[in-house]
């Protein structure tokens, strides 16, 4: 499998605190790598410089072996490559289908009818067909949850960066939108994935990276990471490791 | 079906009484509907920037003033009054263009500041101009047209354009585009919307509409001098005019403005007081009526629909975008349920 | 152009510039720590030059000290202002025509009470002047001025370095909820700083007044030169303040050279260009 995205040395400081440092990583296409790693260990700090959000201060991003740092958003977007939000930032004020359209006609670039039509398919794949015309302002957390996914989808992305979608979710949420990332990687969708809800990373993701104060501790399949002791440390403390 | 064909019958209406008032009336009223339109036009323009694109433009005076220069210039050169508005309009929208990279980087307040800045600069570069006339400003001299009804229907003319125009922006891509950055500047531009174009496109539409309205302000008074063209006032006006009768919809500037232009007229001869009262009216809006006169214009006329349920799908030829139901005022933060506006234009 | 004329204009810019720091300093306090852009900061500087002027001509109080006791009621009215007004409103755009609102409305007060016509407030020692060695005049009202303006701005700093309240308002400034947690009521302390701010402004309007005729109209350039102080000395500090009204002082003073129409142009200029270096918001506040 290719390397789609390829994150290199990249550091971030804000006025002298350093967010992330020399963190480097590949991404297999067609796999799902969990980011994870204590609050503030930098991981939604990266997902922006991925997204050319924020600008590292040093370091790059590459997409398909090209360097894509210093884009604009706009174009980092129409690349392929999209991301959802830790809290949900749908457009508050338009209702879901509208929500999803904007991304649907300039991220994805579809004509008219062609976006209207693929907008009602991702709403249906969120579950959020019966919502078509809420105001996105509405929506209970959950389905704002589910919105937020669905306007990142609406650029058919190649690359998808999902920032702990399951934050807060009951049970029976967190299955449905397991079953609704699954079935994204299922159609070839490569997914980056932070999250704190270990359990269900460690189940589903192919790869997992872990970083721990802005540097990347460790790196390798759920199973290998989880027992290794400077993991349990960073997690849990160095007592009970 | 019921709720467009009332709108359109009710537009259709409306447009003969402007043509034909003019046969029947002179003088005073006449003004008074000029003053209108011209209102109206100007709140449109202002609307356009605040409500579709979250453009909060505190100098707007400043590309009207521009258009009416440039009209009174190429109009005294012989040119018709028409084409001289028109290339007026052009240049204020050329001004804006040029100065969106400048404007349209700066965040929030700091776009808002600037825009009021920029008008002050301009009054007092105007004020100091030899060529320009200085304070007493210039003349319309080459208008051998003019007369009162002339003025009156390119007002109507202008109106009109100021009106529709922002409609079909709305109702399309661009439109839509609009509404995101306005929302989410940095979402929407994850999403592949090009924020800075769509804003600044935007924004040299406002300003074309205000430009025009420039020059028929301009054509009407026959002069044009700094302390007017590019006062705070008129951006006051038509903040009032759109706080007052409801943003984010298409019939409240012309609410507003039919009730601004009454305070104009009815304050006509202290200028001052007039200004104070705007000015207290507007913050009392804000603070008491958030979502203007519209919600209460539709709060009287809700029993009179028909019960609608908001899962009923759209007219496949209209497109699907019910852009101009519900958008909130950006001031308020609690969410209303689902109505219908009966003011919109859509069905 | 001789020696003793650069220096004139250097001098003469360097005591503006102690007026001007002052007069950024009430905008620099409110952005820092409300991050409220205060539109009406030059309309309420406007305001107590003319209450300056009613009171000076009225009774013939000093301007100063009649600045000084204009002090706590500016206190008192920006800390009601903040509170019941501004601290109610949801979002920046309401804040910011609220703001556009009040400045109207500040405006035609002016003209209903004093007119239009320019007015400045003369005193026995307006014309007052030390000739100095090299051909040099100061003005002594000039001097004043930058004496009190240092003074007022030295306290300034002293408070919000030594007090508690200074240390409230800075921890506010920097974090409003973590704040909270450590028993601070950010609120009440927004109240109390724009409460401050405002009467920065009082003072400074009461020094302005002696030195410029002011008419209803410069309200905006007062709110334009407050800008241009704080973006060029930056946010936070009093230092900053001092540098950023100094280097505007000069700016205005040698534009003055080419003629008297520019120095007031001086202001809006540098803002441009500040906009043009620094889009991305110039207090540096507005990071991405």
């Amino acid at each position: 499998m290719s390397v789609l995205l390829s994150i290199e040395k990249v550091s971030k400081s804000f006025g002298g605190i350093w967010a992330l440092r020399d963190v480097t990583f590949d991404v297999h296409e067609g796999d799902i790598v969990g980011l994870v790693g204590p609050n503030g260990a930098g991981k939604t700090t990266l997902l922006k410089i991925c997204m050319n959000l924020l600008r590292p201060s040093h370091g790059f991003i590459k997409y398909k072996g090209l360097k894509i740092t210093g884009l604009s958003p706009h174009k980092t977007c129409k690349l392929g490559i999209s991301m959802t939000n830790q809290i949900p930032r749908p457009f508050k004020r338009m209702n879901c289908f509208e929500n999803v359209l904007v991304g649907c006609l300039f991220g994805a670039g579809l004509k008219r009818n062609e976006a209207e039509r693929e907008a009602e398919t991702i709403l249906e794949k969120v579950f959020l067909s019966q919502k078509k015309y809420t105001i996105a302002g509405e929506l209970t957390v959950f389905e704002q949850k589910l919105l937020d996914l669905a306007i990142a989808l609406s650029t058919a992305p190649k690359f998808l960066m999902l920032d702990e979608p399951l934050a807060g979710s009951t049970e029976k949420e967190v299955a449905q939108l397991v079953s609704i990332i699954k079935k994204l990687r299922d159609e070839g969708t490569t997914i980056l994935w932070v999250e704190h809800v270990l359990s269900e990373v460690i189940e589903n993701c192919d790869q997992m990276i872990v970083l721990n104060e802005g540097k990347k501790i460790l790196e390798g399949k759920p199973q290998e990471i989880v027992n290794d002791t400077r993991f349990i440390e960073a997690y849990v403390g160095e007592e009970n490791a | 079906m019921r709720l467009k064909s009332k709108s359109i019958m009710f537009s259709i209406v409306f447009m003969f009484f402007i043509i034909v008032i003019p046969w029947i009336l002179q003088g005073y009223p006449l003004l008074f509907l000029l003053q209108l339109a011209i209102n109206i036009a100007f709140a449109q323009s202002w609307n356009l920037g605040f409500s579709y694109a979250g453009l909060l433009s505190l100098g707007h005076a400043l590309f009207a003033g521009i258009s009416g220069y440039v009209t009174v210039v190429i109009c005294n050169m012989g040119i018709p009054i028409y084409i001289s508005i028109l290339i007026g309009a052009f240049t204020s929208m050329l001004f804006a263009v040029v100065v969106s990279p400048l404007l349209m980087r700066l965040r929030a307040i700091y776009f808002a500041i600037g825009t009021l800045i920029l008008c002050n600069a301009f009054q007092y570069w105007f004020m100091h101009w030899t060529e320009a006339g200085r304070a007493l400003g210039l003349r319309l001299r080459m208008y051998p047209e003019y007369s009162l009804s002339n003025c009156y229907y390119l007002a109507w003319i202008v109106a009109f354009i100021a009106t529709v125009l922002p409609w079909i922006i709305v109702k399309s891509k661009l439109g839509l585009a609009a509404l995101s950055v306005r929302d989410d500047v940095d979402r929407s531009e994850a999403i592949g919307v090009p924020t800075l174009l769509v804003k600044t496109i935007i924004f040299a539409i406002s300003a074309f509409i205000a430009g025009l309205v420039g020059g028929v302000r301009v054509a009407y008074l026959l002069i044009i001098e700094p302390t007017l063209a590019f006062s705070f006032e008129q951006s006051l006006w038509a903040t009032l005019a759109v706080v007052l009768g409801g943003t984010g919809t298409l019939i409240g500037p012309i609410l507003g403005a039919a009730v601004i232009t009454s305070l104009q007229y009815a304050l006509m001869n202290i200028p001052e007081l007039s200004m104070l009262i705007t000015g207290v009216m507007l913050i009392l809006i804000i603070l008491f009526l958030p979502r203007g006169l519209i919600s209460i214009v539709k709060k009287i006329l809700q029993p009179l629909r028909k019960p609608n349920t908001h899962a009923r799908p759209p007219q496949r030829d209209q497109g699907t975008i019910k852009v101009l139901s519900n958008h909130k005022f950006p001031f308020s933060d609690c969410s209303e349920s689902a109505v219908k506006d009966v003011c919109s234009f859509e069905h | 152009m001789s020696p003793s004329f650069l220096l004139q204009l250097l001098i003469n810019g360097i005591l503006l510039g102690g007026l001007y720091a002052l007069l950024g300093s009430g905008l620099s306090l409110c952005f820092g720590v409300m991050k409220f852009f205060n539109i009406l900061h030059g309309s309420f500087t406007l305001l107590s030059c003319y209450f300056i002027y009613s009171i000076f001509t009225s009774t013939g109080l000093d301007p100063i000290i009649a600045s000084v006791i204009l002090i706590p009621a500016y206190f008192f009215v920006g800390f009601c202002l903040r509170r019941y007004l501004i601290g109610r409103l949801a979002t920046l755009d309401a804040v910011l025509i609220v703001g556009f609102s009040l400045t109207t409305v500040l405006r035609n007060i002016v003209l209903l009470i004093w007119g239009a016509r320019p007015r400045g407030v003369y005193t026995s020692y307006s014309m007052l002047a030390f000739d100095v060695l090299g051909g040099v005049r100061i003005s002594f009202i000039y001097l004043l001025c930058f004496i009190i303006s240092l003074v007022g701005l030295f306290s300034l700093h002293l408070v919000l370095k030594k007090t508690f309240l200074g240390i409230a308002i800075r921890a506010v400034a920097q974090d409003p909820e973590m704040s909270s947690a450590f028993g601070v009521n950010p609120s009440l302390i927004k109240d109390l700083t724009f409460g401050i701010s405002l009467s920065f402004i009082a003072l400074t309007g009461g020094l302005m007044s002696t030195i410029y005729s002011f008419d209803p109209t410069l309200e905006i350039v007062f709110l334009t030169k407050a800008i241009c102080v704080v973006v060029l000395g930056g946010l936070g500090s009093v230092l900053g303040t001092i540098v950023g009204g100094v280097v505007l002082g000069l700016a205005e003073c040698f534009a003055g050279i080419a003629g008297a129409q520019y120095q007031a142009f001086v202001g809006t200029v540098i803002f441009l260009i500040i906009v043009l270096i620094k889009p991305k918001g110039f207090f540096g506040l507005y990071v991405e």
